[in-house]
């Protein structure tokens, strides 16, 4: 490169004068109002997009289903396993014991959702709340 | 040319970036004259041109959240204009690319010198504008950018994606042609243009 540099030679001359001067097309009617109103309605509709909370929550709800379908098969065998092992006060005795232990399970496992909700309003960093607030503007 | 300062241009980008529809508009006001020229010159169409400058507007306004503020922002709207019509219009990134395969060993270090410094200066620009009207699109684009809306080398190859020394080439090229025609023109060979040149005779191209 043998360097040609125009400013080195502080070249305005007449063909940089006819291009600066070269008259360009007018801008047909209403083209910015047309643009504005595409963007006025883009953002009024919160456009759907994934974000780590959502991956987090789905991740959640599918390991709660299968704890929860692991645990109902447990309070099946689990009568199987404890009189193997001698512990026969462990075994529920009628239908209200399986049923606690069953809310019990499920209120625990809820109790668990509602906390990890809570944690992450509370630890989820501002930027998402901004482009919510914006994208609903 | 557009009117805003750069100081009030970036304002203008960052109140946007906060949601500030009006902001947009001041910026779309600003520059919708030369995207939509851009987009004109590279597919010689004015409906093509008008969608491809309202898409431009707005994927602008959905990526404007990760715009850095590392370019200007006309720059960065350019190179959305220019990518749209790349997808229009394939033959014109290739065209531009094209340009590369001439050799720079032959572009002149002397001065540029004016020729025609007596004839008069209507005369001149009115055929110089027919001249540029006729210069294939890669190498108007690049002189457009370069002269109208004084983009750096760097910042031309930005917006048209294409490397530095193709942009030095076409501009080279463009100006070489044009030098000629002005040659021509002061020799009488080239008549000069009874009206100014057309501000591009847009709808039959």
């Amino acid at each position: 490169m043998n360097g040609w540099d125009e400013s080195k030679h502080g070249e305005v001359d007449a063909i940089a004068d006819a291009i600066r001067t070269y008259p360009l097309a007018p801008v047909p009617t209403g083209l910015a109002p047309a643009i504005m109103s595409r963007i006025r309605n883009t953002a009024q509709t919160p456009r759907f997009e994934l974000q780590w909370i959502d991956l987090a929550l789905g991740l959640f709800g599918a390991s709660m289903t299968g704890l929860a379908w692991l645990a109902w098969r447990w309070l099946h065998t689990f009568p199987d396993w404890a009189n193997g092992l001698g512990l026969d006060a462990l075994i529920p005795q009628d239908s209200l014991d399986i049923a606690l232990g069953v809310i019990g399970i499920v209120g625990g496992l809820f109790a668990l959702g509602v906390c990890l909700v809570v944690a992450l309003v509370v630890l989820m960093p501002p930027r998402p709340f901004i482009r919510l607030e914006r994208a609903t503007r | 040319m557009n009117s805003l300062e750069q100081a009030q241009e970036e304002q203008l980008v960052r109140q946007a970036q906060a949601g500030d529809t009006e902001a947009f508009a001041a910026l779309v006001a600003a520059h919708q004259h030369f995207c939509y020229n851009l987009a004109l010159q590279s597919l010689a169409d004015t409906r093509e041109a008008e969608d491809v400058t309202q898409e431009a507007f707005l994927r602008a306004w959905l990526a404007l959240p990760r715009f850095r503020h590392q370019a200007r922002f006309r720059t960065w709207l350019y190179r959305i204009v220019t990518n749209l019509c790349y997808t229009h219009l394939p033959r014109l990134r290739r065209n531009l690319e094209a340009l590369a395969e001439d050799e720079l060993a032959d572009v002149p270090s002397e001065p540029f010198d004016n020729p025609l410094a007596n004839l008069q200066v209507e005369e001149r620009r009115a055929c110089l504008h027919a001249q540029i009207d006729r210069l294939p699109e890669s190498q108007r684009l690049i002189v457009l950018l370069r002269y109208r809306e004084e983009l750096s080398y760097e910042e031309i190859a930005d917006a048209l994606d294409i490397p530095l020394g193709t942009v030095k080439i076409g501009l080279f090229r463009a100006r070489q042609r044009l030098r000629a025609a002005l040659l021509e023109f002061e020799n009488g060979c080239l008549p000069t243009p009874a009206v100014p040149a057309p501000a591009g005779d847009w709808s039959g191209r």
